[in-house]
């Protein structure tokens, strides 16, 4: 316990050090609107802190790595938005902010998560709510970057099927736990196909892929089953080959993969200026404000990952893949020592969600597999991707935090 | 919790591993192989951080064979400035750059870009941290094959009207003048983009190598080639000329008519006589016409430094295609050439039968050291007829100087071989052709001179080769 406190607050002063070595040069380059701009961004500091030091309190037994790895991959969120877009920091920091409460409230209600296991008809609440957000936005959404998954309120805007991520995952892991036949699985199989289709519809194929992928691994956890794996893959594909005649959108993404190239000024402009950012970077980079990221199109969301290989170089970039890496493993490690196969179910369930969104954007931008516009978490601006990436965390850390509360109990009272 | 779910759940950690894994693998990938063909390939066009860090490059020279600079680039406060030295009659080779104009690019500016920039034996890598970093590089030069005398004087010789010269070097295919008229000033595009892309006298169009003629009577070299090789025994032929032929109907006539009476092969080409080469033609037959056509490169673009037009010899059909073979025989009909492709079919009886690759670029430098970084070396590009024929076009063609139809093109002391040619055309007068190449004896200069709607080959094309000639040997 001690030694990991103190790991931590190496790993902690790591990242005050980058915060202000990256700012101090940031403000120079690119001088400050205002000094409110200085304070808010200053804040972050603090509030990182804050954060750590109640977790040690709060949790003392709870998943301090994940909590830190996510504070530095905001850090590196909010030095690369302040090199792109000056202006949404501030918005970020509020979502950062937000996002910290959030796991914080997520690690508490997920101490009893048997809570979710025992609402009353479960399956179907979950299933009614989820479909609910996804129809939602046919009727009230509106098309941002392409994809018709938001629903504006305000000056806010939501995508609902971040939301349904989670629920869709508890639904999932209470469904699975109890029902293995293949009938079953025929059952889910279809409810998820159902889901996938309404997202593809909606132009948002990255999360399409996904809700499919997640549900895959679930369902391959759950019941041991090389057949469901095996079928399922191979609907995938199938299904990805319908999509590719029946979808335009669908089918550019896939042309585009294959050749960047085919039409630079027109469809690939995107894929094609990230690739020479990121080639512009190197092994080892430009160096922060040398490189040229505002070339690239949307960079201070879906191409963040290409603005940090430009500047960071490969070993910059890598150095984030290696900390999504850690993560994973101690979403892995909460799965493995999870009390029992309901709380362990959400835990792969969340990882996999987790780490296949990391994998299909990073894996997008530099052109390893086709372009779908998803979050990179806690890095890319954006409200909903930050807020539910920090309630998955939050939720990990609450099923491991109630393993070994009830470990404790079994302890001799002093 | 059960222990086959464990044993998944360790499965899943192992391949999400693999995933996280080959994310790395494949940016190693890309850093090392992929990126260097996205610095260097064309694709760098849409790269606005290489445009960026090339304003930064001071743009190599261009010089002609003597060492007199063609194209430099000077920085005019911190803006750097790109001058053509002589550029009227050097626009069609040297071209232009986007990197100037940001609207696309022509010759040599064009196909030696890299050089230009200083990019060939750099690696990219270095390439990329020296811009970063601020230091100014400078380009390579590039050294041409022209000589710039003959280049202004051939412009001159064509004095504004529509046409087009080609000097070379039959034994190493080095071109010594490329000249297309009337030509554009490239100091100047920028301000007159509009006036110059849309002029009525297609100021851009290269008409060396762009412009597509119907040969006329140079072309019965190409005839005389097929006879010699596959009819031997038509060089003792005699033909009666009448002065006109008619072939299934249609009537082809010499020029201004003419008869000649009874004539041999020798004195058929000397006075270009129609009548006997469509004779000549109908005995070859299509097969060994088309088959020496092809030989010669009419059918394909010549390999070249900057850009040339396809030429065509449309094949002759087998049914009713008698007035087409005839017509081709004598250059006529369905035909188009480049000029640059005519002073090769002339470079081959001057060369033994041999045609090298034409080229332009000599050699590239490393302005500060000198160090040569590419050099051209020629090449063999078609061998269309023997020895032994290449030798007795010679003859005819000196023949046709002598007592013939070019003896416009005599110079005193010097054994001048060459070929006229008066090729109809739709468009109005007859295009004045002359091909040839001096001295006969041992050739070092090819000339091919096009003056559009100007009327008699040996009249007035003749002269502008014979001009030329003299000039580069010195008499």
């Amino acid at each position: 316990m001690e030694e990991y406190v103190k790991t931590g607050s190496k790993a902690m002063k790591d990242i005050f050090l980058i915060f202000v070595i990256a700012f101090m040069l940031l403000f120079i380059y690119h001088k400050p609107k205002g000094f409110d701009t200085i304070y808010f961004t200053l804040a972050f500091l603090p509030l990182i802190y804050i954060v750590y030091y109640l977790h040690v309190r709060l949790f003392p037994m709870g998943e301090i790595q994940l909590i830190i790895l996510s504070s530095f991959l905001a850090e590196m969120g909010l030095i690369m938005i302040y090199r792109v877009a000056p202006d949404l920091i501030l918005k970020q920091i509020a979502w950062i902010f937000i996002g910290f409460i959030l796991y914080f409230v997520s690690s508490y209600v997920s101490k009893y998560y048997d809570f979710f296991y025992n609402v009353k008809y479960g399956n179907y609440v979950y299933l009614a709510i989820s479909f609910i957000l996804l129809f939602s936005t046919f009727v009230l959404g509106k098309e941002i970057g392409g994809s018709k998954n938001w629903l504006t309120f305000g000056s806010i805007s939501v995508q609902p099927s971040e939301i349904v991520k989670i629920i869709y995952i508890i639904f999932l892991a209470r469904y699975l736990k109890d029902n293995k036949t293949t009938k079953d699985i025929i059952k889910v199989g279809a409810i998820t196909i159902v889901i996938v289709g309404i997202l593809v519809i909606e132009k948002d194929l990255g999360t399409a892929l996904l809700f499919y992928l997640t549900t895959t691994f679930m369902i391959f956890a759950a019941t041991s089953s090389l057949l469901y794996t095996t079928a399922s893959v191979a609907f995938l594909g199938f299904g990805g080959g319908i999509s590719y005649f029946l979808f335009n959108h669908v089918r550019v993404r896939i042309q585009a993969w294959l050749n960047p190239w085919m039409d630079v000024p027109g469809k690939t402009y995107q894929i094609a200026q990230s690739l020479f950012a990121i080639g512009a970077g190197g092994f080892f980079g430009t160096g922060l404000g040398m490189g040229h990221p505002e070339y690239i199109p949307v960079v201070a969301s879906d191409f963040i990952f290409s603005a940090i290989s430009e500047e960071f170089g490969m070993l910059g970039s890598v150095a984030i893949i290696l900390v999504y890496f850690v993560i994973m493993y101690r979403g892995i490690k909460v799965a493995l020592d999870a009390k029992d196969d309901f709380g362990a179910l959400i835990a792969v369930g969340l990882t996999s969600m987790f780490s296949l969104q990391v994998f299909t954007i990073i894996g997008g931008v530099i052109k390893f597999i086709p372009l779908t516009g998803v979050t990179l978490p806690f890095v890319s601006y954006g409200g909903s991707s930050m807020v539910m990436s920090f309630i998955t965390l939050g939720m990990l850390n609450g099923i491991a935090v109630r393993e070994d509360e009830d470990v404790e109990q079994y302890e001799p009272q002093h | 919790m059960l222990n086959s779910m464990s044993r998944n759940i360790k499965i899943l950690f192992a391949v999400f591993s693999i995933l996280f894994l080959s994310l790395i693998a494949y940016l190693s990938y890309f850093q090392l192989y992929e990126k260097n063909k996205l610095i260097t390939s064309s694709y760098s066009v849409y790269n606005k951080r290489l445009i960026e860090q090339e304003k930064k490059i001071l743009r190599g020279s261009i010089y002609d064979r003597n060492g007199n600079v063609l194209a430099k680039s000077t920085i005019v406060n911190g803006e750097q400035i790109r001058q053509y030295l002589d550029g009227v009659p050097f626009a069609n080779i040297i071209g232009y750059s986007r990197r100037i104009y940001q609207q696309g690019s022509t010759g040599i500016e064009n196909t030696y870009d890299r050089e230009l920039l200083g990019m060939i034996n750099t690696d990219p890598m270095t390439f990329l941290r020296e811009t970063v970093l601020g230091k100014s590089q400078t380009g390579d030069d590039v050294v041409l094959t022209v000589d710039k005398r003959l280049q202004d004087l051939a412009y001159n010789l064509l004095g504004g009207r529509k046409g087009a010269v080609v000097a070379l070097n039959p034994k190493t295919g080095e071109v010594l003048a490329l000249v297309s008229s009337p030509s554009y000033d490239p100091n100047t595009l920028g301000e007159k983009w509009n006036s110059t892309m849309n002029s009525p006298d297609h100021l851009v169009l290269n008409r060396a190598t762009q412009g597509l003629y119907p040969p006329g009577s140079i072309f019965k070299i190409v005839t005389a080639s097929a006879a010699l090789t596959y009819k031997p025994d038509i060089y003792n032929q005699v033909f009666n000329d009448t002065g006109y032929v008619i072939v299934d109907g249609n009537k082809i006539t010499n020029y201004k008519s003419i008869a000649y009476g009874t004539i041999g092969f020798q004195k058929a080409f000397y006075v270009s006589s129609n009548t006997s080469f469509v004779k000549i033609g109908l005995q070859i037959g299509r097969n060994d016409l088309e088959s020496m056509a092809d030989k010669y490169g009419l059918n394909e673009s010549v390999p070249f430094d900057i850009s040339v037009a396809k030429n065509q010899f449309p094949s002759i059909p087998l049914i009713g295609g008698k007035v087409q073979l005839a017509e081709s025989s004598i250059g006529q009909g369905k035909i188009l050439v480049t000029p640059l492709t005519m002073a090769l079919m002339a470079s081959a009886p001057a060369n033994g039968g041999v045609i090298m690759k034409p080229y332009l670029m000599d050699y590239v430098k490393n302005p500060v050291t000198g160090e040569i970084l590419e050099k051209t070396t020629p090449e063999k590009y078609l061998n269309p007829i023997s020895k032994d024929v290449a030798d007795k076009i010679k003859q005819l063609m000196i023949g046709v100087v002598q007592q013939g139809t070019g003896t416009a093109a005599q110079i005193p002391g010097i054994t001048v071989a060459g070929k006229t040619g008066t090729a109809e055309n739709p468009q109005g007068q007859a295009h004045a052709w002359f091909v040839g190449f001096a001295p006969a004896e041992n050739p070092k200069i090819v000339v091919a001179v096009i003056v559009e709607n100007g009327g008699s080959g040996g009249a007035v094309a003749a002269p502008i080769a014979r001009e030329i000639i003299r000039a580069y040997l010195g008499y």
